[in-house]
């Protein structure tokens, strides 16, 4: 029974990773319930689950859960997953908590080509999403190209990244101050992230990317065994690094690029969920599903405190989120530089 | 059996600088194999040109008659298995853990971990010595024993060729004896061909069947550890005054270096 400590060494990590991905999923749809059934005006469970069958439920319901808080509910649910994803997947490439989309420029190419679209175009709708998409991967790319030396190195990318998402906040900033005082403020979603009052048209697009995408992201995410363990032993593994890294950067920028045209940069969720997952499962393996589903819950949980927990006023769930991330952000920087890690 | 290595025509760089020209050599088939020569002479660039971590500027590797960089890599990696220089163990991982990803190139589309799998890490940890240390996290471990762990995670690719690229460093010079007798038991039991590169000259000369030694990107001699070293050599390639004795445990060459100072009358420079 020699054998017997590898396959229990094993077993026991498979199990709490396993573990943690069932209690997320549990809590996702906790909030999920929550959020469609509590505020000001309450609507039991049996009436929340009548109303998603299409039974008939009491006046009003059916009003209040299908154009208010499902939306609300579906949308914080899938820009988390992709958030969370996206995330997990540029810390566990470029094997630095810093490397998150939000951190490094991707979100912000999205944001920009979203806020041009709609300020300075006057177009919404469905172009919206397919305009920020393309603004994620066009700075995504940018930002490649720029820290491109003999393949791409993670500081590098990181600082060139920082250096272009501020530069795109900046031209959105100027956008917006030029703008029309009452478009403006509609777009103000664009800086802080909201789940509130956004519609199908823009769920959708989301949506069906999640459902493509988050499988292509697992399934490629396998190399990532052999990838954390630095280019040159996954290339003794047999993985094709440079093409492998390149489908999975995609893959998350796409992801981070949809979810942020559905609902704006929601602050530091793809920057927390990956670290907070791996926090949870413990042990080094790479954790996507589990940073998923940490960055559905984040959200989730945050545009309810946004809500309902912070006195009559309503705080958009980009505004928690930020109260929560940045704070997490310092600490990472001070204790990043402290021990030498994180490079 | 291993495969046969045999670089052909081999050269290696980085961007124009071109580190190995046009390099020829057969590493001998279940030998042992130690490189040696002075900092930046190429060996490490040889090395993981060897194992096409390095693209060929030129000319190519054969393994087993064909180009190491024509075949699928996933192919290679089943026939030979490299340790580079300073790995990245991720943050938390256990040693069981670290161990098992040897075993990435055993898993595929259809083929998930097995107790095949459990039973090559489990002799990779108990070849090394690592059995004990299998729950704990790599962070926590010694300089010895991570490298130990390094060792047994290339040895659970289960290849019939391993490259280690100065697998000793960091070491106090128990482990690193120990960690060159691992090595021997290994080419001894399952008749793997090892290559090292190796810093340790001494340690290099008692433990290599076939030595190489090199200086700005070419081999100067390569052979048996008697035949080929001299004192003429190690002073053409090191650029240092030597004496070679025989070494009284191996019967190998032994160096004695001679700097300028704290030597005796026949030996000072005039």
């Amino acid at each position: 029974m020699k054998g017997g400590v590898v396959a229990a060494t094993r077993r026991r990590e498979s199990a709490r990773a396993r573990f943690v991905a069932v209690a997320l999923s549990v809590g996702v749809i906790a909030m999920f319930t929550l959020t469609l059934s509590y505020g000001d005006f309450q609507i039991s469970l049996p009436d929340v689950v009548r109303s998603l069958l299409g039974q008939p439920t009491p006046a009003g319901v059916d009003y209040i859960m299908h154009d208010l808080r499902l939306p609300r509910a579906s949308v914080s649910a899938l820009a988390g997953l992709a958030f969370g994803l996206a995330g997990a997947i540029f810390q566990q490439l470029l094997r630095n908590p810093l490397a998150s989309p939000d951190v490094i420029g991707v979100s912000q190419g999205a944001t920009t080509a979203a806020v041009v679209t709609l300020l300075v175009f006057g177009v919404e709708g469905g172009i919206v999403a397919a305009a920020g998409l393309a603004g994620a991967l066009i700075s995504a790319l940018v930002i490649y190209a720029l820290s491109w030396r003999k393949g791409v190195g993670g500081y590098r990318f990181i600082l060139v990244g920082i250096g272009i998402g501020t530069v795109l906040t900046s031209i959105t900033s100027y956008i917006l101050t030029r703008s029309d005082v009452k478009v403006a403020a509609e777009a103000m979603i664009w800086l802080t992230g909201s789940v509130n009052g956004r519609t199908w048209e823009q769920i959708v697009p989301l949506a069906v990317a999640v459902v493509i995408l988050v499988p292509v992201a697992l399934t490629l995410g396998r190399v990532l065994t052999g990838m954390q363990l630095g280019d040159d032993l996954a290339t003794a593994f047999g993985v094709r690094v440079q093409w492998s890294r390149f489908a999975l950067l995609i893959v998350a920028v796409c992801l981070a690029g949809m979810a942020t045209s559905a609902a704006g940069p929601i602050a530091f969720v793809a920057f927390m969920s990956g670290p907070i997952a791996a926090r949870l499962v413990g042990g080094g393996r790479p954790v996507l599903i589990q940073a998923a589903l940490v960055g559905a819950l984040l959200v989730l949980v945050s545009d309810f405190i946004g809500s309902h927990l912070l006195g009559p006023r309503q705080f958009p769930v980009g505004v928690v989120t930020g109260v929560i991330g940045a704070p997490y952000l310092l600490w990472l920087l001070a204790t990043a530089n402290r021990s030498g890690r994180g490079g | 059996m291993p495969l046969d290595l045999k670089a052909d025509r081999l050269s290696l760089g980085y961007g124009e600088r071109t580190i190995v020209r046009d390099m020829n050599m057969h590493l001998p088939t279940g030998k042992v194999t130690i490189i040696v020569g002075p900092n930046a002479c190429g060996k490490s660039t040889f090395l993981r040109g060897l194992a096409r971590l390095l693209p060929a500027a030129s000319g190519e590797v054969l393994l087993d008659g064909k180009s190491i960089h024509a075949t699928p890599s996933r192919e290679v990696a089943l026939q030979l298995g490299i340790l580079p220089q300073g790995p990245i163990a991720p943050d938390g991982i256990t040693v069981t853990d670290l161990v098992s990803r040897g075993r990435h190139v055993h898993q595929g589309w259809f083929r998930r971990w097995s107790s095949d799998d459990d039973d090559a890490v489990t002799q990779a940890l108990t070849a090394t010595g690592t059995l004990p240390l299998a729950a704990r996290p790599v962070d926590e471990l010694s300089g010895g024993q991570r490298q130990r762990v390094w060792i047994a995670m290339a040895l659970a690719q289960r290849t019939g060729i391993l490259l280690l690229d100065e697998p000793t460093t960091y070491l106090d010079i128990s482990h690193q004896v120990e960690v060159l007798d691992l090595v021997t038991d290994l080419n001894e039991a399952e008749g793997t061909t090892v290559v090292i590169v190796l810093h340790e000259l001494n340690l290099a000369f008692r433990y290599a069947d076939h030595l190489v030694v090199m200086k700005d990107g070419a081999v100067v001699t390569a052979g048996s550890p008697n035949d080929v070293l001299s004192e003429q050599v190690i002073a053409d390639v090191f650029g240092m005054r030597c004496r070679l004795v025989n070494d009284p445990i191996s019967n190998t060459p032994m160096i004695v270096p001679i700097g300028r100072h704290r030597v005796g009358e026949g030996d000072r420079p005039e």
